[in-house]
């Protein structure tokens, strides 16, 4: 499954995608925890100290941020694109 | 410099008698409008909702807030406020860099223009005294020309200078006004008012002054407070760590295309692909950037300077790839080269135009070039860098198809008889965040007092999940409230005048803590959402006056009929009507329009 990185969180990684071995049909849970073990530092971003989703970062799958999703445990379909963002906005 | 003086130095000026008196703001004005965006709509309601934008009669006022200059962060800001010859209502714009500043280091807390010169003139401001000079010689040049001619004639210590060109002169009615030679009173056409009435520049000379306060151990703690908050790096304004430090507002870019909110060939789609990549603040950063300018007392450092390396551009060094002109030349108008973009924002720098209206008359011309409805020899192809560069003159000089693009998209787009094509809200386009998939954005662009606008409701940074009020962006419900708090807000940090940014780290409690240790008096974070909804309807008041009334809030048909087709908002349209009803509510409106009794309450009538 390919990861895109974006802003402050592609530098962060070092890249904007990677790959992880995970098949299609994974939570969300599954994949920040294989990326928290691939990058320690990520996985300080991406929860919070009670293991919630942190508010410093923003997971898109197919474009919807899993917020308002099913959280840790939406499932990444075949296909779907997961984009992960640290906040952003301008003007 | 005390700052609970202001709004006791307004200079007048009268263009046609070439006289000039300062005068102390009404003090109730001042206490119930604060000073910027809101007390520059009460000097412009004085003038009447019914002038003529471009005639002698239509005032053009800039005013400073009364934080504006002090040490306070992020607030080297003013406001230009006048009657749009766009919209036909009311106008705020607001610019960076540090006239705003200067103008109040040198005495004064707003210039009130009225009248016409009979010749082009230039204010010059200097030590309390303001004196009207002949503009002559730089008339018909451009920004950079003619700040280059005062640098040399002034000195480049402590010098500001706005200025109009070419645009402003023939009175394109999207004209700007650019100090620092790149920072812009971007949107409305403020720079037309000013060609209008013959007034070239604004030329401040002023060195930094401290500010006085009652309580300097208090004032030196708020602001601490605030910066702090500015400076945590869990906030996207943290210095070079944050993603608008960082990157600036192209930041942008890759999020709303992923969430399919990047309006693409004049709105037609929702989404611009793997090609945003090449337009997006991360490539900026990667392969163009070489500095990162800032404007005074900021230290978020959002402006990001350009050097295009090769191409026909080659050389070029610019200041800055903003997400508005990059989504408004790039994928609105389907070009992916962040070389031509960067031409286009520098031409529209130099000839002092709003590059979100011109790339909305581009989309328009090229959507109607596209289905045939252009004459012959006056087409415009989909992403025709070359084309777009030539015609950016043409408009500035009202040439040719240039003529017709310089009256901006939706009269462009009614001189074919296809008014649907234009994406406009009373006159004035839209920016860069599709409201098929930022619903609330959708309703701030219907309801803005100034024509469609992000910046008024900024509901974007809920939406995208930058403040901790996030919400669904593809939700409608909700909305009318969450847009009525957010314009109010932003009518009070528009007042103060702070640069908008500060929200995404600061909210009303600092800019009550602020302004009430500024100004030495008791004021609390519900008496900045009270001030801001005053602003509000005094603006709404204004344009129902100036002629909007019942049903003026409206979004173009694409919008609400034609549903999205990216991932992200796929299937989904704006559902205006409903959060409509749920927003006159909030505000107490009767359809757009202010009653009698809510203009009593709050004191406007
Ligand atoms: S955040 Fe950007 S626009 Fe705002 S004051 Fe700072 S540098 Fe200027």
């Amino acid at each position: 499954m390919e990861i895109a990185f974006y802003a402050t969180l592609e530098r962060l990684v070092g890249q904007r995608r990677v790959e992880l071995p995970l098949a299609p049909g994974a939570t969300v849970r599954e994949l920040t925890e294989a990326l928290a073990a691939n990058w320690p530092e990520l996985g300080e971003h991406l929860f919070e100290a009670t293991g919630e989703l942190s508010r410093r970062v923003n997971i898109f799958v197919a474009g919807r941020n899993v917020r308002w999703l099913e959280g840790l445990e939406t499932r990444v379909g075949e296909g779907d694109a997961v984009d992960i963002f640290p906040p952003v906005a301008g003007g | 410099m005390k700052l609970s003086d202001f709004g006791k130095s307004i200079v007048h000026i009268d263009l046609t008698t070439g006289n000039c008196r300062v005068e102390a703001a009404p003090l109730d004005w001042v206490e119930k409008f604060i000073g910027g965006r809101g007390l520059g709509v009460r000097y412009v309601l004085e003038a009447g909702p019914e002038v003529d934008p471009l005639g002698p009669e239509n005032r053009l006022c800039f005013m400073n807030g009364p934080l504006t200059g002090s040490e306070a962060s992020m607030s080297g800001r003013w406001a230009c406020v006048t009657k749009s010859p766009l919209t036909g209502t009311v106008t705020d714009s607001h610019q960076g860099g540090w006239s705003a500043a200067r103008l109040r280091w040198a005495g004064f807390d707003g210039l009130v223009f009225d009248g016409q010169a009979e010749a082009p003139v230039y204010a010059f401001i200097e030590d309390g005294e303001i004196s009207l000079r002949d503009a002559g010689e730089v008339w018909g040049q451009g920004v950079h020309a003619t700040v280059a001619f005062f640098r040399e004639r002034y000195g480049t210590k402590n010098l500001s200078v706005n200025a109009i060109g070419p645009a402003g002169e023939n009175q394109v009615l999207f004209a700007a006004q650019v100090n620092e030679d790149d920072r812009a009173f971007g949107r409305g056409g403020t720079g037309a008012v000013a060609g209008s009435k013959n007034l070239k520049a604004i030329v401040i000379r002023a060195g930094q002054k401290k500010s006085q306060v009652p309580d300097s151990k208090a004032w030196k703690e708020v602001r601490r407070q605030a910066l702090d908050t500015i400076r945590d790096e869990a906030n996207i304004t943290s210095p070079r760590k944050g993603g608008l430090s960082v990157y600036g507002t192209n930041v942008l870019m890759n999020v709303t295309n992923t969430i399919g909110a990047l309006g693409t060939r004049n709105s037609q789609l929702t989404s611009f692909g793997e090609r945003a990549e090449t337009i997006s603040g991360e490539w900026v950063e990667q392969n163009l950037l070489v500095n990162d300018p800032t404007c005074h007392a900021c230290p978020v450092a959002c402006k990001k300077e350009v050097e295009i390396k090769d191409g026909p551009w080659a050389g070029l060094r610019m200041e800055s790839v903003e997400y508005e002109p990059a989504w408004s030349l790039g994928s609105n108008c389907d070009n992916s080269n962040v070389a031509s973009i960067a031409k286009v924002i520098d031409q529209c720098n130099d000839e002092g135009m709003d590059p979100i209206e011109l790339g909305n008359a581009f989309s328009v011309w090229m959507e109607a070039s596209e289905k045939g409805w252009v004459a012959e020899g006056q087409e415009l192809a989909w992403g025709d860098e070359a084309a777009m560069v030539a015609l950016t003159d043409a408009v500035a000089a009202r040439e040719g198809v240039g003529a017709i693009l310089a009256d901006g998209p939706s009269r462009a787009a009614e001189s074919i008889g296809h008014p649907e094509i234009a994406m406009a809200v009373k006159g004035q386009a839209v920016p860069a965040y599709d409201p098929r998939g930022l619903k609330g954005m959708g309703l701030g662009y219907a309801t803005s007092n100034r024509g469609a606008c992000h910046l008024r409701a900024y509901v974007a940074a809920a939406e995208l999940g930058v403040v901790p009020s996030e919400v669904d962006p593809l939700e409608w419900q909700g909305k009318g409230e969450l847009v009525k708090t957010f314009q109010d807000l932003h009518a009070f940090s528009d007042s103060l005048d702070l640069c908008k940014f500060s929200a995404f780290a600061e909210g009303a409690e600092e800019y009550a803590r602020q302004f009430a240790v500024a100004m030495g008096k008791e004021f609390e974070a519900e008496d900045v959402m009270l001030a801001g909804e005053r602003i509000y309807n005094l603006e709404r008041y204004f344009n129902n006056l100036a002629g909007f009334g019942r049903g003026s809030d409206t979004l173009p048909a694409r919008f609400t009929e034609e549903p999205s087709t990216a991932a992200g908002s796929k299937g989904h349209v704006s559902e205006l009507d409903r959060m409509l009803a749920e927003y006159y509510a909030a505000r107490e409106w009767d359809e757009g329009v202010v009653p009698e009794a809510k203009l009593q309450a709050l004191g406007i009538l």
